[in-house]
């Protein structure tokens, strides 16, 4: 444990002969433990992302009633077409579109990053329920984002119309007091998680803005594609 | 700390780690993934199994090359072992299971930095054969396990009402009435029950020596 009183100090003559060894030795241990890491990157590449897949793909069936099937869209985004979205569309056994999942993101959580997916149904214009995926929340207060039936039921559904433009919600989310909601777009907060509550209801509030009316313009096209 | 090569037999080299010379409440070193992980069982697991690989791992391989690391360059040598056998643990946990990777977050990266293992490479594999290297690998490694697990199961149990929860065999202990004690799942948790366990630990150690005294003056 004790390093400095084992590490004898270097000694002047031998310089030349030493930096040469020492360079060799840790030449050759970063060579062989890289080509030992590219294996491993490589065997357990596909698993990883099968794993990955299989988390996105139980959760958006989960979230669209009666799908069996998913399949994942990239669209640019309405306001700014270098950004791209992604829709994760779900079909049921022949075919037939049922719904999207979608996901929110928002950084202002008690513990930072909250992501979360939702499923949505464009003929319904209604959000159908929540799943976080990822919450570093309090246990026990913030992390009853994931829990709370109330909380969760302002979702399930959620009537999300579009505006006559189309462009954006005719009810923004907008995050009340427990008890106090009610009205359209509404959310009832968790009381002692107000900041877990706010950062879910910000998520899904930016979420919904852009995403709903870019699912709705493209809704031919991802009817289409479970054929 | 050191083992001298003469010294101690193999048997006494394997179990040193257990308990005489246990990393976590003996040595107290690595307290930060001790803290951080141990607010349920599996993830103990998961970390002691991890550690105690790289240990083995890097053991091995320290100990075989001993001879032509030149000493001043041992410990980055040490460090590109070690991380390179981390590493594979880090790609090999998300095949097992995401959720585990996700609750064991940026600690399995840290056992780089973990000084278990740095210690055990530079005062035990570096100056011993394999076969000693091993088995203090496999002493520290386990006796790491062991040493979350004492923690794990108590903050486990007080803070969620459980035993093995997000897995399978998840055990409910007390029923639906019990309210858990958050505090326990949290950081604070993990400094208050390793507190106590040290306290208990040294009690009985001081209570042990003491009696060893009296023995040895009568």
């Amino acid at each position: 444990m004790s390093v400095s009183e084992t590490t004898t100090p270097t000694s002047p003559p031998q310089d030349t002969v030493s930096n040469w060894s020492m360079l060799r030795t840790l030449g050759a241990i970063s060579f062989v433990s890289g080509i030992l890491l590219s294996l491993v990157y490589q065997v357990t590449f596909d698993k990883i992302a099968a794993n990955n897949e299989e988390r996105i793909r139980n959760t958006v069936l989960e979230l669209v009633p009666g799908s069996v099937t998913q399949k994942e869209f990239t669209f640019p985004s309405l306001s700014n077409p270098e950004l791209m979205h992604t829709v994760y569309a779900a079909y049921d056994e022949s075919g037939v579109f049922q719904g999207v999942a979608l996901e929110a993101v928002d950084l202002g959580g008690y513990g930072g990053e909250i992501r979360l997916l939702y499923g949505y149904l464009p003929d319904e214009q209604q959000v159908t329920g929540t799943k976080v995926l990822l919450c570093k929340e309090t246990p026990g207060l913030g992390d009853k984002i994931k829990t709370d039936e109330a909380f969760r039921k302002n979702f399930e559904p959620l009537q999300v119309p579009l505006n006559d433009m189309r462009e954006g919600l005719l009810y923004p989310l907008k995050m009340v007091k427990p008890g106090a909601g009610g009205g359209p777009g509404q959310i009832e907060a968790i009381s002692g998680a107000t900041i877990s509550s706010q950062s879910v209801v910000n998520a899904m509030k930016q979420s919904t803005e852009a995403l709903l009316p870019l699912v709705q313009a493209h809704l031919q096209e991802l009817k289409e594609q479970g054929k | 700390m050191s083992v001298e090569k003469k010294g101690p037999s193999s048997w006494d080299v394997l179990f040193a780690g257990f308990w005489r010379e246990n990393p976590v409440f003996v040595m107290l070193l690595g307290a930060c993934p001790t803290l951080a992980v141990t607010n349920n069982v599996i993830n103990c697991f998961a970390m002691g199994i991890s550690v105690l690989f790289v240990l083995v791992m890097s053991g091995i391989l320290i100990s075989l090359l001993r001879n032509f690391i030149p000493k001043q360059v041992r410990i980055a040598s040490f460090i590109v072992v070690i991380a390179t056998f981390v590493t594979i643990v880090d790609y090999v946990i998300p095949t097992i299971s995401l959720d585990l990777y996700d609750s064991l977050g940026a600690f399995i990266q840290l056992i780089v930095v973990n000084c278990i293992i740095l210690g055990r490479a530079e005062a035990c594999a570096s100056r011993n054969g394999v076969g000693r290297a091993i088995l203090d690998a496999i002493g520290m490694g386990v006796g790491f396990t062991i040493a979350l697990l004492c923690l794990g199961v108590v903050r486990e149990v007080l803070g969620n009402g459980t035993l093995l929860m997000n897995t399978p065999y998840e055990i409910s202990l007390f029923g639906a009435n019990f309210e858990p004690w958050s505090i326990m799942i949290l950081p604070p948790g993990g400094f208050f029950v390793l507190g106590m366990e040290l306290l208990v630990i040294n009690w009985f150690r001081k209570r042990k020596e003491a009696r060893a005294l009296a023995t040895a003056k009568a």
